[in-house]
């Protein structure tokens, strides 16, 4: 066999946005080589099937398994045995077509033939060139993993190469669809697929489409945003709303239900026009002035390869968050407006959603702008790298073909990037070290502040509840009054803990750390609404103590209107009585800054002598607050209550006499530094 | 060491005296009492060369400000009492014996673990940079099982036939159990558990070291016992000829402990680290399980087993899996300074705790 004739094996999947690139490679390398042959290997009953199938591409099933993370040894297990299996089927497909080079585009199902060419590479058995393709801008697990055994690892941001330390990375860009560029340059005369047919003359014309299986975010937002803009005259919406694919989401009945459900003055097909699939996606996009779509790596690179403005909604929460960093990508260049997923409440819970206002809003702007929707057109056009397609199949030969790069914008030193590799936990670091350094007020200056706020959000909703908990501590920290009504939902949330949890003193889903942490929140936002007031009314009766001890504080620091309720003063009242001595004490300190000494000092007489200095203290603050400014005839009451309170050695806190002095010196030895600059001038 | 130069020296005629060297009780009380004064008479120095090879305590004070906090104290004192109880026993025991061995070569490595902890923890800067928590529970396991290897292994074990696997229990004459080689997971447990917990319960000054006196104190008494035939017989312990010389190690340790805490009581000017920490859970785990009273210590060391317990319930169950706080904190004598309790008199109820623990401990000698 020739080398020639040997075929190229494409492998990657488990979503198309893996499968597209390595299809569009096939189609490029094949319309430079007639003859050429290919392999696909994926997971049977994938996507990656159905595509190869669609494209005449044989197709080789391997078994494989999405990384389960490292909690569970017997899912560990499982995956890895899985994998193993796999790595022996591809090995065989390998032998079998014995190929020149693996073209692997990422994605858990590219696993099993990555491993197996490793193999047989290394173990001189089968010379096959291994080209991993990245598609976003921070890479995925799979590609990190396998980079460095790679030939070349082609990337497609500039940036990326940061993150793969020691792997063979060099830019080629993204291999878009040849048949979309090609669509560019068709005859201006050309038919117009039926979707484009019949528009009314003068509209503005807006696609919007979530990809081929439906996105929920955008086909939910697209439906709401339409009550918003029906008074408009000069726009016409095509909605592409994607096809069911097997199990899942449901676009078409979703949208159908959802259109059901407006109520409109105006005929809706005058404006919008919904199709599940729009086939010529190359003429839709010529036809539009803007898109409205989800951040996927393909979407992104189509939008500037065909030089279109759009508004972008990333989904949330996937593997570095790259969605998010894609559409920031374009936003960071003015080509696109990024609307970012807030978890929002449904009828089913919690969904992440962007509400159809605000994305009517976006719409109306770009609208009454039509020179700048023209500007974001070119901008995405110069973001976009045509040479990409001719990069990846010199890289794919081994030819060291030029490898300059386009004129870019340097992206990767948004603080963004830098945040969506950080876990929760380093994020919050993050935010409190920020804190630290600055003003208390300037916290909305922090770096990212939008990106945090969407990612503080995205935490409060996600499945670990140490996840949660830190979300609702950076709701916290970055001051976020526009998630108190998160707050709420999530304080509120009535579903108990596991089985097991409550079988050792756990409660609700939301545990107490959460709603402890959701009341100190509270305070640290310091706002004061109908849902704060809601969470404070229910935490001062939690039967958490910590809970119950932070809705306290809260009613104390949070001021009026909140303690001047009935409603919280009677609770607090009652709180003076609460099992944990931590409540009383947070009880009679809200007494003592916010009770006039009239009503409040009968509320503190039976803790005169309570057990408990650390109560008696917080009685003696309370009468440090009403003693200040206060009339003579006051001062004489505190005299005689402040003779009743109980002084005992209770309150005993060392103080080490030799560290008192060894601070005072420390510090003078501090300050000493500084000095000797000023006496040593002349 | 004495035992052997008594021996020489009266087969040289003469120093007829020195039979005295071979009574246990003798023995012991002066390895106590060299233990107390080797520590006296060192400790001074052992803490000044601590400061000046900067072994100071590195513990984030988060509690105590400035002025109260203890940050900076001679820490590592764990190897004066390594140092002192070594050389009373050595001097005073019988070399011959396998058991006293066994009880010293636990004290010896688990106290090498805590040095190593320590020196990292010191070297670093932050009390979390000594071992890591898994590392730290790898050594304790690598050493419990050779122990239990050696201890049940009828090639090496110390005991009849068939005695390794008895379970025994307090108030009771007979053992309950011969749950054979289950014992050799048991036996592990048991000293992870009862090493982690002395380390748990040093955490305030002199809270961790008079509970060892008086475990050590507890033990000792029953070390005698069981070692000494009439004794067994008429009290009905199961005889283990050999275990007597644990009464030694016992009270060598307690001895030792007595001199360190002349250093330790509030405010202390000198803490024993993991190195003491380790090395005492180590040498109290091991002589309950050589003597087999290991279920003794949920009596005799009940201020270990809460403050274990409390701080297990509060971190493993309460805060991972209920997502609540069980306490209001853990180990239990921070919850007590939580309320507020001074440190003395936390500390001196915990001891007065232990005391009558040990009491109720040596009441199950004739409560059988």
């Amino acid at each position: 066999m020739s080398p020639n004739s040997r075929p190229i094996l494409l492998t990657g999947g488990g979503t198309g946005g893996h499968v597209y690139p390595a299809l569009a490679v096939a189609q490029a390398v094949r319309a430079s080589e007639p003859g050429a042959q290919f392999v696909y290997v994926g997971v049977k009953g994938g996507i990656e099937e159905s595509i190869a199938d669609k494209n005449g591409i044989p197709f080789r099933a391997v078994s494989t398994a999405p990384f389960p993370g490292l909690r569970s040894p017997l899912k560990l297990l499982k995956f890895a045995a899985k994998v193993m299996v796999g790595t022996l089927q591809a090995t065989a497909h390998l032998l079998f077509a014995r190929p020149k080079a693996l073209v692997a585009t990422g994605g858990y199902v590219a696993a099993p033939a990555v491993f197996a060419a490793v193999v047989l590479r290394t173990l001189r058995i089968l010379p096959v060139r291994i080209f991993v393709h990245e598609q976003n801008a921070s890479p995925g697990r799979l590609n990190r993993l396998v980079a460095r055994f790679a030939d070349v690892v082609g990337v497609s941001f500039l940036g990326t190469e940061g993150y793969l330390p020691g792997a063979p990375t060099r830019y080629v860009g993204y291999p878009v669809r040849p048949a979309l560029r090609a669509s560019l340059d068709r005859d201006a005369d050309a038919a117009l697929p039926e979707v484009l047919r019949d528009i009314p003359a003068g509209r503005t014309i807006v696609l919007a489409f979530g990809g081929s299986q439906g996105a929920r975010t955008v086909n939910r937002a697209v439906v709401d945003a339409l009550q918003h803009l029906q008074d408009r005259d000069d726009l016409y919406i095509i909605h592409g709303v994607g096809r069911r694919q097997r199990s899942g989401y449901d676009p078409e009945s979703d949208v159908a239900t959802r259109l059901a459900g407006l109520s409109l003055t105006r005929d809706l097909t005058d404006f919008y026009r919904s199709v599940p699939y729009i086939d010529d996606i190359g003429a839709a996009y010529e036809a539009a002035s803007f898109v409205i779509c989800r951040g996927g790596a393909g979407t992104v690179k189509e939008i500037c390869a065909v030089g279109r403005a759009s508004i972008l909604m990333p989904k949330a929460g996937l593997a570095g968050d790259h969605q998010v960093m894609n559409a920031l990508v374009l936003e960071q260049a003015d080509a696109g407006v990024v609307l970012l997923e807030e978890p929002t409440v449904d009828a089913s819970g919690l969904l992440p959603a962007v509400p159809g206002k605000r994305l009517a809003d976006a719409m109306q702007e770009l609208l009454d702008a039509p020179e700048r929707v023209e500007a974001m057109g070119q901008a995405a056009l110069a973001l976009d790298d045509p040479e990409a397609m001719g990069r990846i199949l010199t890289a794919l030969d081994g030819t060291n073909g030029s490898d300059a790069k386009p004129a870019l914008s340097e992206t990767a030193q948004r603080p963004e990037i830098k945040l969506a590799e950080l876990g929760p936990a380093g994020v919050l670091g993050y935010v409190r070290r920020w804190r630290q350094a600055h003003e208390d007020d300037a916290i909305s200056e922090i770096p990212g502040y939008a990106y945090l706020q969407y990612r503080a959000a995205s935490m409060m909703t996600a499945g670990a509840w140490r996840v949660r908990n830190i979300g609702v501590k950076l709701a916290g920290v970055l001051r976020l009054t526009s998630l108190i009504g998160l707050l709420r939902y999530l304080f509120e949330d009535p579903t108990p803990a596991g089985r097991l949890a409550r079988l050792v003193g756990g409660d609700r889903r939301q545990n107490g750390f959460i709603r402890r942490n959701t009341c100190a929140s509270l305070i640290q936002i310091g706002v004061v609404d109908e849902d704060v007031e809601a969470i404070v009314r229910q935490g001062v009766n939690d039967s958490y103590w910590e809970v119950r001890r932070e809705a306290c504080h809260a009613i104390r620091r949070l001021g009026p209107p909140i303690c001047n309720s009935a409603e919280s003063r009677e609770a607090v009242v009652r709180l003076l009585g609460d099992r944990s001595f931590e409540v009383r004490i947070a009880s009679i300190r809200a007494i003592g800054d916010r009770w006039t000494l009239e009503e409040g000092l009968p509320l503190l007489r039976p803790f005169y002598m309570d057990e408990n200095w650390q109560i008696r203290e917080a009685v003696l603050r309370a009468f440090d607050t009403w003693a200040v400014g206060a009339s003579e005839e006051t001062l004489t009451v505190l005299r005689a209550e402040f003779d009743n309170v109980l002084l005992t050695a209770g309150g005993y806190r060392p103080l080490f006499g030799l560290k008192e002095s060894a601070r005072r010196v420390s510090n003078a030895l501090a300050e000493g530094n500084g000095k000797p600059a000023e006496g040593a001038s002349p | 060491m004495m035992v052997w130069l008594g021996e020489l020296l009266r087969e040289q005629g003469g120093f007829q005296f020195l039979r005295l060297f071979d009574y246990l009780s003798f023995r012991s009380l002066v390895a106590a009492l060299t233990a107390f004064i080797v520590t006296l008479v060192f400790g001074r120095r052992v803490i000044l060369w601590l400061f000046e090879r900067k072994f100071r305590d590195v513990s984030e004070d988060m509690l105590l400000a400035d002025a109260s906090s203890k940050r900076g104290t001679p820490t590592m004192g764990g190897v004066m009492l390594l140092g002192a109880t070594s050389v009373a026993f050595l001097l005073w025991s019988r070399l011959d014996n396998a058991f006293g061995w066994l009880g010293f070569s636990a004290f010896i490595y688990f106290g090498i673990v805590g040095l190593l902890d320590d020196y990292m923890k010191v070297r670093s800067g932050r009390s979390r940079g000594g071992l890591s928590e898994r590392g730290k529970w790898l050594m304790q396991i690598a050493f419990a099982a050779a122990f239990t290897a050696v201890y049940m292994h009828p090639a090496t074990s110390p005991y009849p036939d068939g005695f390794a696997g008895q379970l025994f229990v307090p108030f009771l004459k007979v053992p309950i159990a011969d749950i054979g080689w289950w014992y050799f997971a048991f036996a592990v447990f048991v000293m992870v558990a009862i090493t982690n917990a002395v380390n748990l319960t040093d955490g305030l000054d002199g809270l961790a070291i008079v509970p060892s006196i008086t475990c050590a104190g507890v033990y000792a008494v029953f070390a005698y016992i069981i070692g000494n035939k009439i004794q067994a017989g008429y009290l009905q312990f199961e005889y283990i000829p050999g275990t007597e010389e644990l009464t030694v190690l016992c009270a060598a340790v307690a001895g030792g402990g007595l001199g360190f805490l002349w250093y330790n009581a509030y405010p202390a000017e000198v803490f024993m680290g993991d190195t003491g920490a380790l090395a005492l859970g180590g040498v109290l785990s091991t002589v309950a399980l050589l003597l087999k009273q290991e279920i003794l210590f949920v009596i005799v060391g009940f201020v270990f087993v809460i403050e274990v317990g409390s701080s297990l319930l509060q971190g493993k169950i309460g805060e991972s899996i209920a997502g609540r706080r069980l306490f209001y904190r853990a180990p239990l004598h921070l919850t007590f300074r939580h309320l507020g309790v001074a440190e003395p008199r936390v500390v001196v109820r915990f001891w007065i705790v232990s005391i009558m623990c040990a009491l109720i401990g040596l009441l199950t000698i004739k409560l059988r």
